[in-house]
């Protein structure tokens, strides 16, 4: 095989090679010379393509109008975000259970954006897990969240249970920053509790769905 | 700072030249569609005082490409037409216009359009031999010999003009 059809035929078909032949093949500088221009043709051919700015745009634009109205929120009025920060800073101490919280509602969000942000019941979806409810499948340590949201650390929470369904009915309270520790060797219920102990949160399990309203 | 006019300006000016790049880089039209939308989407998570050039925007764009190469194993990277070494996308100064330029004119000056189809059918829409030498009623050995003639000539004459 002379060495147009070598290149060809590795370009064609890697996976009959090993990682150590094909390096061999291309230690050899003139077939890496034929193959670099290989690769310099294709990228010549397919740099004729037409493109449909206006459509890119549109495409672009209708995935990232949610997310960046969001943004120019928060930019657009930093100070009265911080100073929102500042006075919805809660100390929550909760009776009778070992561990300290602080609720930090992390930014305001305007009303009229909920709609338009996000759909109102969020799901997150744990299709791999098959484990049944208050049954733990993971390792029994346990995980402390620092100032995360809630949206994540119930999905670090319905990952360790199986749990099938995570419905936020509330997109506020999805994004209230906790400090939590999780106890995975506790009950599904048991921790369902522990976190409504916080004022702004209310979740309710319901035949392996956790819904937050 | 950066408002969705700007970015709007931004994207319909610079676009095409960022998907070109970022496409000569990687050979894949989605690929490279997503690396350019997520260097404007980049934008609109923070606020710039460096004013946005194209300078920038296609550095941003070469930045995320050469990223995605470097996490490619070496199959990956043989199949998809990348270059062995990262660092020769920066010593063989690629890709540069002037050489596509030359390699696009003497495919289409050199090439029999037969030839011309092989490759079109192989990197522009990316499909396997086989199929191509199905779809132009030809063997699988004659559609090797077209792309090694066509790479032979094209090697000669861009050496030939240094």
């Amino acid at each position: 095989m002379d060495k147009y059809d070598l290149v060809l035929d590795i370009v064609e078909h890697p996976e009959k090679y090993t990682s150590e032949q094909l390096a061999e093949i291309m230690s050899d500088p003139d077939t890496k010379e034929v193959y670099n221009m290989l690769c310099k043709v294709d990228s010549a051919i397919e740099a004729e393509k037409d493109i449909n700015v206006d459509a890119e745009w549109e495409n672009f634009s209708e995935k990232h109008t949610a997310h960046s109205r969001r943004k120019f929120f928060w930019i657009g009025s930093r100070a009265a975000s911080i100073a929102g920060i500042i006075c919805t800073s809660i100390v929550a101490v909760a009776a009778g259970i070992a561990f300290t919280v602080a609720v930090i509602e992390h930014k305001p969000e305007p009303i009229s954006e909920k709609v338009a942000d996000t759909p109102s019941v969020a799901t997150v979806s744990t299709d791999t897990l098959t484990a049944k409810s208050d049954t733990v499948n993971v390792s029994l340590t346990p995980i402390l969240f620092e100032n995360e949201p809630l949206e994540s650390i119930l999905k670090e929470v319905a990952d360790a249970y199986g749990v099938e369904e995570i419905r936020f009915n509330n997109t506020e309270a999805a994004t209230l920053h906790l400090y939590y520790r999780f106890d995975p060797s506790l009950t599904l219920n048991e921790v369902v509790e522990q976190l409504n102990t916080f004022e702004q949160i209310d979740i309710k399990l319901n035949s392996n769905i956790l819904t937050i309203d | 700072m950066t408002n969705r006019n700007d970015i709007e300006q931004l994207f319909k000016t610079h676009y095409v030249q960022m998907h070109r790049l970022a496409v000569a880089l990687l050979h894949d039209d989605d690929l490279a569609r997503d690396i350019v939308h997520d260097v404007f989407a980049s934008l609109l998570d923070g606020s710039h005082d460096i004013p946005i050039s194209s300078c920038y925007l296609l550095k941003a764009v070469r930045n995320r490409c050469l990223n995605y190469i470097r996490d490619c194993g070496i199959h990956q990277r043989i199949a998809n037409r990348y270059f062995m070494e990262n660092e020769e996308y920066d010593s063989e100064d690629w890709p540069d216009e002037e050489t596509i330029a030359r390699i696009y004119s003497l495919i289409k000056s050199e090439m029999s359009p037969q030839s011309r189809r092989v490759m079109e059918l192989r990197f522009s829409q990316g499909l396997p031999f086989a199929r191509i030498a199905a779809s132009m009623g030809i063997s699988e050995t004659a559609v090797y010999r077209h792309m090694s003639h066509a790479l032979t000539i094209i090697r000669k004459k861009l050496n030939e003009n240094g």
